[in-house]
């Protein structure tokens, strides 16, 4: 049976899950959304890279609520910082607008008031400038090295210079 | 169907285009500024500070707080900049509206009703609908700064007074207890000697810094921190000293407050050959507005009143003491007489709430 004539668009994930999903939730996914249009003949699976089936697990999750009226309530507070990255890497691939504003929003709010060690520490990232730059940035700004709410180990950013 | 492969992005790898959705969803400038000291990617995917606020590390006084391991303090400046807003030319009867906006971040502005203090907490309004500022006649009457409190050191005893800035050339002059603090770039702070501002004022004007004691005696910054008189008064006048920029020119607004006398006003000229305040006898069309840390002044043609030569008071910063409705009242220099604002709707109604007329357009 071809699947452009049921209401069900069928969405298999990068770890091999099926997902059936109403044509409507997949309409909030661009890409997938842009695979459909394009076809010839009817679809019988699209495959989805990058993303996982827990993340359509929240995708689904997002969806029942915003339908609902109650996006508002849609958290991801639980998500580690890499979980997050993740999450936000596969609806950035699917290209899904509303539920990309929420993440990248989750993102800066995570950024909020952080010293600038303490982000490096909890997203994983390294200080890749060179010593002569990273002097040269913390003199234009030294002031915003000094951390508000928490702060890591200060002694990291000594060793640094 | 082969799997894909997972892609292991690391944070500091993320494509420009997420990174940008990030970044500009922060919603103050210190937190961009650390952003883009994390890494090079992320600092080349971003852009830096357009200077909507500036960030200011004041020096406190060394006998303030000795026990605290606090060497400075570094205040919050943010650009609040009022407005104008004048009818079209069709509608006679329509008055026009004096706004007032708070840049609070990069691309967010805050309204602010004019008329109350700054730090006070119910300064927030909303308006009701959207406004189209491009569709209506906007004449920009002053910009200045005021403090935030948001990144300041717990202890307001840090706060300077008044700080001012030229943003252009990275020029800051600030004012703290008793003494004048001037930086340039980011180099250090330069006490500037032998001149004390309370009861006076500083201002910029035409890029560069002046400042006036209460005795009248003006002096001007130059960007290489270096001092000149630029005017002196013929008698040292009354009790406090404000600076008011009107049609280009510099004025002095010398005011005598005493509990026990009545106000007395006089407004001076600034005449740089002479180097000397010329007095003015009347303001004739000009209106003079002075509120916390901020003067401005409009014309009644623009103002659409029928009186000018006078001195607003916005707020409670001068005339508290008068208890006089919060201080909000209307000097009219040829009689020399106070009045509250509130007898004189034409000036009251010129700040909230805002003309009907500006929903329409």
């Amino acid at each position: 049976m071809a699947s452009s004539s049921s209401n069900l668009i069928s969405l298999k994930t990068s770890d091999g899950t099926v997902f059936k999903v109403e044509r409507a939730l997949a309409k909030t996914m661009k890409t997938v959304q842009a695979i459909i249009e394009e076809a010839d003949a009817n679809i019988y699976m699209i495959p989805i890279h990058n993303v996982f089936s827990h993340h359509m697990d929240m995708i689904i999750d997002y969806y029942k609520l915003s339908v609902a009226g109650k996006s508002k309530e849609f958290s991801v507070e639980k998500l580690d910082n890499d979980e997050l990255k993740d999450f936000l890497l596969a609806v950035h691939y699917l290209n899904m607008e509303d539920l990309f504003e929420v993440l990248t929003q989750a993102v800066a709010d995570r950024l909020e008031k952080k010293s600038v060690g303490y982000v490096r520490k909890y997203f994983g990232i390294e200080n890749d400038f060179t010593p002569e730059e990273y002097a040269a940035i913390r003199k234009k700004n030294d002031w915003a090295f000094k951390g508000d709410d928490i702060e890591p180990e200060e002694d990291e950013e000594k060793q640094e210079e | 169907m082969p799997l894909s492969m997972a892609v292991a992005t690391n944070w500091s790898e993320l494509p420009k285009d997420l990174l940008d959705q990030i970044w500009e969803r922060l919603d103050n400038e210190i937190d961009l500024i650390r952003f883009r000291s994390i890494c090079s990617h992320w600092r080349s995917s971003s852009i830096p500070n357009r200077h909507s606020i500036v960030i200011v590390k004041f020096p406190l006084p060394k006998n303030i707080l000795p026990d605290l391991n606090i060497k400075t303090s570094f205040c919050h400046l943010s650009k609040r900049k009022t407005f104008l807003i004048k009818p079209p030319p069709q509608q006679t009867l329509a008055r026009p509206w004096l706004m007032r906006i708070t840049q609070i971040s990069r691309g967010k502005n805050k309204l602010i009703h004019p008329l109350f203090s700054y730090d006070s907490p119910s300064t927030n309004f909303h308006l009701p609908q959207l406004i189209d500022f491009n569709k209506l006649s906007v004449l920009h009457l002053v910009t200045d700064f005021i403090l935030d409190d948001e990144f300041c050191s717990k202890f307001d005893l840090d706060l300077p007074k008044k700080v001012i800035s030229v943003e252009k050339q990275s020029l800051v002059l600030g004012v703290s207890q008793n003494s004048v603090l001037f930086r340039s770039r980011n180099q250090r702070w330069r006490k500037i000697l032998n001149f004390s501002t309370t009861d006076g004022d500083i201002c910029v004007f035409k890029e560069r810094f002046y400042a006036v004691d209460r005795f009248g005696t003006t002096f001007m910054v130059r960007p290489d921190s270096s001092v000149e008189l630029v005017a002196e008064l013929d008698d040292f006048g009354g009790n406090r000293k404000l600076f008011v920029e009107s049609e280009g020119e510099l004025l002095l607004v010398d005011m005598h407050m005493h509990e026990s006398s009545r106000l007395r006003i006089e407004v001076f000229e600034l005449c740089e050959k002479e180097k000397k305040w010329i007095k003015l006898k009347n303001l004739a069309r000009k209106v003079l507005f002075l509120g916390h840390g901020c003067s401005f002044s409009a014309s009644t043609l623009d103002l659409g009143v029928s009186k000018g030569n006078c001195v607003i008071f916005i707020d409670d910063a001068f005339l508290s003491f008068m208890d006089l409705h919060g201080g909000k009242c209307v000097f009219h220099l040829d009689q020399g007489r106070l009045s509250p604002m509130s007898h004189y709707p034409e000036y009251f109604d010129l700040f909230w709430p805002p003309p009907d007329w500006i929903f329409k357009s």
